[in-house]
């Protein structure tokens, strides 16, 4: 009996320490933020345009890391383009390089989206309830003899209310909803440049790029 | 009798942990809605207001709430229905108000959904729970001998939500239920602390429920 009693105490013990040891490891270890993998077939008019699209390695394999918070957000926004590219013109295909010279034959635009910054901020500094995200990006835009005829800079943000212990779910739910503004915009704003040729000179992008 | 004394403080219990909430439910339906058979509600957030925003675990308690609605009124799920019409109903673009969808509905493309779908009814979830008027002291001991807390912490509970439903096939809003709960909680501590909570969130969400389902299930 008094020996079950000691094994009974001692199974606690290993468990308390267990806890301790994984608050911890929790403690210390950085937080990657889990992003939504699908998104849904966005409702957009097709406008008669065949254009080809170039993802820059840094696009597709962006990754952001600040203190203990990890955002590998490359893949997701690049399949996010895609897909409303996809819904958004009569064809699409993809650019290996919109810099060169040569004519690209059978396009009517190039498109190079490239995200020029991933921010977030907590509860704390907006002195709110809520994790918010932005996503900068701006949009190349070059016609069929390969110049640069203009860009479309915009701003995607998402928020969503924070949680008492993790930062993960509030932070992961924020950013996703920035994606998916990101669609909203391409959508609605994008989607009507493009038919008004409504962009910034490329003389803005050199600005831009100094 | 010991028994019995301990039976009966285990039943009061419960009620004692449970602060006073008061509730007030108000109504301004200019029509009321008549929902056909087959024809579907959806509940959304009102996510465009920067600061204040219902929280995901109301929208879930109101979901509850108003499933057992009357036979054949289909209740759509706020994602499920926002991923159908992606992305029309983010933030950024959602109607602010009923005209909108009008203007939106123009689109074959939206129509046909919401069509597909077979929703005539949104109902936009707008308001929050907060913690206000905190007063109080506690302090908390412990050793190797034990430990303990000591003094009374107080703080008011309000919850202000509203739901304004809109009829998709007219283009208009029908009006506006709000539901209002406000409560005050305490925590005692003479060693153990004892928390009184004034569950204001959950008594809305019970109230502006009941009253949506009443409303919806009229006709």
């Amino acid at each position: 009996m008094k020996n079950g009693i000691a094994n009974n105490h001692y199974y606690f013990l290993r468990l308390a320490w267990a806890i301790c040891a994984m608050l911890l490891l929790t403690a210390c270890g950085s937080t990657t933020l889990a992003l939504r993998e699908d998104f849904p077939q966005p409702l957009v008019e097709r406008l008669p345009y065949d254009v080809g699209v170039h993802y820059s390695p840094d696009f597709s394999s962006f990754a952001y890391a600040e203190e203990d918070i990890v955002v590998s957000l490359g893949v997701e926004q690049r399949r996010l383009f895609d897909l409303v590219f996809s819904s958004m013109f009569t064809t699409k295909s993809l650019v290996e390089n919109p810099d060169s010279q040569a004519p690209q034959p059978g396009l009517d635009l190039v498109l190079v989206p490239v995200l020029e910054d991933f921010a977030f901020l907590t509860p704390g500094e907006t002195a709110t309830n809520f994790y918010s995200v932005s996503l900068k990006y701006h949009i190349r835009v070059y016609d069929e003899n390969t110049r640069l005829v203009g860009y479309w800079p915009f701003v995607a943000f998402g928020k969503n209310r924070g949680a008492l212990v993790s930062k993960k779910e509030p932070l992961s739910d924020a950013t996703n909803m920035a994606l998916r503004d990101v669609a909203a915009a391409l959508v609605s704003e994008f989607h009507s440049a493009v038919l008004k040729e409504e962009w910034r000179p490329p003389e803005a992008v050199a600005r831009e790029t100094e | 009798m010991n028994l019995n004394a301990i039976r009966f403080s285990l039943l009061l219990t419960p009620a004692l942990l449970c602060g006073c909430v008061t509730t007030t439910v108000e109504e301004f339906m200019t029509v009321a809605p008549i929902v056909g058979d087959g024809e579907a509600v959806v509940v959304l957030t009102n996510r465009q207001d920067a600061v204040v925003e219902a929280e995901k675990s109301f929208t879930e308690c109101l979901y509850s709430r108003l499933q057992p609605l009357k036979k054949d009124i289909v209740l759509i799920d706020e994602e499920q229905f926002k991923d159908a019409l992606f992305p029309w109903f983010e933030p950024r673009l959602a109607p602010s108000r009923p005209e909108a969808v009008s203007l939106l509905l123009e689109d074959p493309r939206i129509a046909g959904k919401t069509e597909e779908l077979g929703v005539r009814y949104l109902i936009w979830i707008h308001g929050e729970s907060a913690v206000v008027n905190k007063q109080g002291n506690m302090t908390c001991s412990f050793s190797a001998a034990g430990g303990g807390c000591f003094g009374v912490l107080s703080w008011d509970n309000n919850s202000d939500y509203e739901a304004t439903i809109w009829d998709l096939q007219e283009s208009r809003s029908l009006g506006v239920i709000s539901s209002e709960a406000t409560g005050t909680s305490v925590v005692t501590a003479i060693v153990v602390p004892i928390p009184v909570l004034a569950r204001t969130k959950s008594a809305s969400c019970k109230s502006l429920g009941d009253q949506l389902r009443n409303v919806l299930s009229s006709s």
